[in-house]
């Protein structure tokens, strides 16, 4: 069993007890505040004059770590290795500092060995007496396994144990930044991101998903809490014993019971000792059973008088009946044997009631606490906060609870309750000092404060159970109220930043939205604009001395350019339709070619030199959809595919009909679509990098294709020609007209599907 | 129009902008190359070694800032006039620190083109001839590099060391933009590229000092996120 560490900084602890200390230093990122807590406890020792070792860190200078690093671990690890180097160990062994100070419990490319053999290179230097500090980055949370069990589970995969932690741990600190600050640092370079994560900056570096880290860090801080709780409460019983309520009419009653079967006891004894010559031990014996016995089953003043009855009546009915032959040595002997028996039996026993029912309550406390922060983990409003938190209390309470709140918006009370005017008075008092009222007189509840830090911003009002006069001022309940109170003000705080976060990251959104709109459209519109101010200016500076060749060829590339400027003005204005929901395709039955050979006649127009190859059957059916809507999107697919292929490229479109829709494949020979691209590529502004350049698309053409196609409830997809040459392939599925009611004749062409394929 | 025609290469991917570009300067007595991705444009820049280089910086195949580092590399000294149609000053900075000179931002007329084409050709040929000690412009100011000597007018100005040096180092590379990188790591050392305040006091003195009747110089031009330059021409123009 691991030895529990709870208590101050080394500042105000004595080191030397043989064992060292673990402090782990919690915060979200890598960098981001808990160094603040290894620079202090840094300093601290160093102004203690005592020895400290510091292992190099992945953070650098910029990062936020300032430490100086050892120098002989600089030397000892190339690789940057840690804890789990024999070699390492080894040295900090020889050097037996009284700290230690690492940067991280979970560098990240730690292999399930590493780790192991990290923790017990601790829990070794631990019982050397070195005490460690360090820090463990919750965004790294989902590598260790049962952290936070039992509200989330990690996969199977994670590669570190956290179990250690939570056996060795008792010291939490917590160096905590709210998302908003946290979101402006990460920005500003100065957090790091774990190697991991690289890939997903964007996703990661939003407001709600730093507060869904805050969430999983106010669940450490209240397990921890519940650990607390748990740990400090033996203590507490001595406390707790004294303040026992004596239960006279409860005692009266037990003893007039014990009374009774020790009369008829008696009776019977008596009676065998008069007529069946019962020996006197015999008769010491039983008596003194019966002691024992009540010993066992009542409390401590019923077993007092009934030792002091069975004394009496051995002493006078047998010893020197009738009552002659008053007190002797033996008997003072015999009356003290009584008691003995009685009063030890009777102490052990009620002792270890006592335990049991403080056990009880310790676990009822615990498993409340636990309940409560769990349900606060899925609370999302204020409301809900409040609803989990009466509802929990009051279970364990046993009584009426309800909680007084300070808004933004006034008071508020849940549930709804009527406050008196003793009340009212005991409410502000409560919230001026931040400390308990108790019930009595007038005042109808007991009031606990709910502080968020320091700063009090409601209480908790508590009714008193039926069967106690007041509330029971142990001191273990308050501590138990107070840590309750401080779960759910997390909680509360958690949800205003939760509901400030999500308004935060919808804004950020949207702007970034807008960004890449106006930097799309600008480059698109600006593009076609240099040809034509270039060339018109060319026009006006020298029009006359240029020859009509040339004049020409200026005027009808501005006239190009022109029409390419309105293609763009055109997709921008399409998409603003588009998403507005405005589209509703006026169907009507189609001869697919021919749309086809207009998009390409178009696109030729645009791309000189451009191969179409359009391979259809001689009958195909028609198609139910918008011609112009529908001719736009095999317009933008070509257009698409001549960007990526080049203005030479060859482009094979083909077709495939199926049941009640038609597919047509239009097939690149460009790059190709990147894997794990292929979805996002009809998104709005979505730009493949590498081609960014060159192929000067506004990233609207591909969404307005899929929107188009949705909007006739087909379907559009991406992927790699599959026969080994580069190039991209884009579906599209759309519905066929409904054939019999159209055309007759066109139904027995149907079954052409094979021939197709 | 008597001298040997200057050779100017186009690098755009964008054939109309090419098209434009060829009748515009062919039309102005340039001998006008056209390469459409940035591999073509460093291949024909070490073969036709053009006087002047009109550069894209969104080009296929290499991006327009390699290409520039490539052809730097390869050796080619003539000017680089960077083409962009962001507005993105970032880029533009990192495209003048890796070796361009100036930058046009698109869309733009024939006449800003040429003026700026000119302006460049004509300081690379002074910079060929091996470079005066002596830089003049007209009426406004006349420096004297051995000496150290600025003169205003007819009147001598008195600069510090490092006003002096700010001023040669604008001076030297004129009708160029340095960036406010370059002019600092010129003028203050590599330990401080990255401290424009010390620039923007400096050049604020510089200009009070070099000032007529309260005027300050107009050719020492500031552009906007990017740098400064030594226009010779603006005050012809004036």
């Amino acid at each position: 069993m691991p030895t529990r560490w709870i208590g101050p900084l080394p500042a105000e602890t004595d080191l030397d007890t043989g064992a060292g200390r673990l402090r782990v230093h919690i915060g979200m990122l890598p960098g981001c505040g808990q160094v603040q807590g290894l620079v202090r406890a840094y300093r601290l020792a160093n102004e203690q004059n005592q020895q400290v070792m510091v292992l190099p860190s992945l953070l650098g200078p910029d990062d936020g770590w300032v430490l100086p690093t050892t120098e002989r671990f600089d030397n000892l690890q190339a690789d940057r290795a840690g804890l789990w180097n024999p070699a390492v160990v080894e040295a900090i062994v020889k050097e037996e500092p009284n700290l230690l100070i690492l940067d991280s419990l979970n560098r990240y490319n730690l292999t399930l060995e590493q780790h192991e053999a990290q923790r017990a290179a601790i829990e070794q230097l631990l019982k050397m007496g070195i005490s460690i500090e360090t820090t463990v980055d919750l965004v790294a949370i989902t590598m260790f396994s049962d952290l936070l069990n039992p509200p989330y589970h990690w996969p199977e995969a994670a590669k570190v144990s956290m179990k250690f932690l939570r056996l060795t741990v008792s010291d939490y600190v917590v160096h905590d930044v709210p998302p908003t600050l946290m979101l402006q640092r990460f920005y500003e370079g100065r957090i790091t991101l774990p190697p991991p994560l690289h890939s997903q900056r964007a996703i990661f570096a939003n407001v709600a998903n730093l507060s869904r880290l805050r969430e999983a860090l106010f669940i450490v801080v209240g397990n921890h809490v519940t650990d607390q709780v748990r740990a400090t409460n033996p203590e507490l019983s001595e406390i707790a014993r004294t303040r026992d309520v004596v239960d006279m009419r409860g005692i009266a009653r037990s003893l007039g019971i014990v009374m009774l079967i020790g009369a008829f006891v008696l009776a019977g004894l008596h009676y065998l000792w008069l007529h069946w010559y019962l020996s006197l031990s015999a008769v010491s014996l039983v008596l003194l059973g019966g002691v024992v016995f009540t010993a066992f089953s009542q409390s401590f003043p019923v077993v007092v008088a009934s030792s002091i009855m069975a004394f009496l009546a051995l002493d006078y009915l047998f010893l020197s009946p009738f009552g002659q032959n008053p007190l002797k040595v033996e008997d003072v002997l015999t009356l003290g044997v009584f008691l003995i028996v009685g009063v030890v039996t009777g102490y052990f026993t009620s002792r270890r009631q006592r335990m049991a029912a403080r056990d009880r309550t310790s676990t009822s406390q615990y498993r409340s606490l636990f309940r409560l922060s769990h349900d606060l983990t899925s609370a999302e409003t204020v409301e809900e906060c409040m609803h989990v938190g009466v509802k929990n209390l009051s279970a364990i309470w046993g009584s009426d609870v309800f909680i007084v709140l300070e808004t933004g918006d006034g008071e508020k009370v849940y549930p709804e309750t009527s406050i008196g005017e003793a009340d009212r008075s005991a409410i502000d008092r409560v919230v001026a000092s931040n400390s308990f009222s108790r019930a009595g007189g007038p005042q109808q509840y007991s009031y606990c404060p709910l502080a968020i830090s320091g700063r009090v911003v409601g209480a908790i009002g508590l009714s008193t159970p039926s069967g106690r006069d007041t509330l029971d001022p142990t001191f273990k309940m308050l501590n138990f109220l107070r840590d309750y109170a401080n779960l759910l003000t997390g909680a509360l705080v958690r949800t205003q930043l939760k509901t400030v976060s999500s308004e935060a990251s919808n804004q950020a959104t949207r702007e970034s939205l807008r960004s890449a709109l106006l930097s799309s459209i600008s480059h698109d519109l600006k593009t076609p604009l240099v040809s034509i101010i270039g060339g018109l200016s060319t026009l006006e500076h020298a029009g006359k001395g240029l020859p009509v060749k040339d004049q020409q060829e200026l005027v009808s590339n501005a006239r190009q350019e022109a029409e390419r400027l309105h293609s763009v003005i055109h997709n921008v204005l399409e998409v603003t339709r588009l998403e507005s929901g405005s589209l509703e395709p006026k169907r009507e039955a189609v001869a697919v070619t021919e749309l086809l050979n207009d998009a390409a006649k178009r696109a030729r127009r645009y791309y000189k030199g451009l191969d179409i190859i359009i391979d259809a059957p001689a009958r195909m059916p028609d198609i139910w959809v918008d011609p112009i809507l529908t001719g736009q999107v095999f317009y933008n697919l070509l257009d698409n595919a001549a960007k990526h292929a080049g203005n030479k490229g060859k482009v094979e479109v083909g077709l495939e009909p199926n049941g009640s829709t038609l597919t047509i494949h239009i097939a690149d020979h460009g790059p190709g679509v990147k894997t794990g691209e292929e979805e996002k590529i009809f998104d709005k502004f979505f730009r493949s990098e590498k081609h960014d350049h060159k192929n000067a698309g506004s990233g609207l053409g591909l969404a307005i294709c899929r929107g188009i196609v949705e909007a006739h409830g087909g379907k559009i997809a991406a992927r790699n020609r599959g026969d080994g040459r580069p190039g991209a392939v884009f579906t599209v599925q759309l519905p066929l007209a409904p054939v019999a009611a159209e055309v007759p004749h066109v139904s027995t062409h149907l079954p052409t599907k094979g021939e197709d394929q | 129009m008597s001298e040997v025609k200057h050779r100017i290469l186009i690098v755009d991917d964008e054939a109309a902008i090419r098209r434009f570009l060829r009748i515009g300067l062919g039309n102005a007595g340039f001998k006008v190359d056209e390469a459409e991705d940035g591999k073509q444009a460093v291949r024909m820049a070490k073969s036709l070694k053009p006087d002047l280089m009109l550069l894209d910086l969104g080009l296929p195949e290499m991006d327009g800032q390699e290409v520039i580092t490539q052809v730097r590399a390869d050796g080619y000294t003539g000017p680089i006039l960077i083409l962009s149609v962001r507005s993105d000053q970032q880029d533009i900075v990192q495209a003048l620190d890796r070796g361009a000179d100036d930058y046009l931002t698109k869309p733009f007329g024939l006449e800003e083109l040429l003026a700026r084409t000119r302006s460049l050709l004509r300081r690379s040929v002074q910079q060929a001839t091996g470079g005066d000690t002596t830089i003049t412009i007209e009426g406004c100011i006349t420096m004297d590099m051995m000496r150290h000597e600025v003169k205003v007018g007819d009147q001598l100005v008195d600069l510090s060391p490092k006003e002096f040096k700010l001023l040669k180092v604008l001076a030297s590379n004129a009708n160029k933009v340095l960036t406010h990188r370059a002019i600092l790591q010129e003028v203050w050392g590599p330990a401080h590229t990255e401290d424009q305040q010390y620039l923007r006091v400096y050049m604020g003195q510089l200009r009070k000092k070099l000032a007529i009747n309260g005027e300050e110089p107009a050719y020492i031009r500031t552009l906007q996120g990017v740098g400064y330059m030594f226009d010779t021409t603006v005050e012809k123009a004036a």
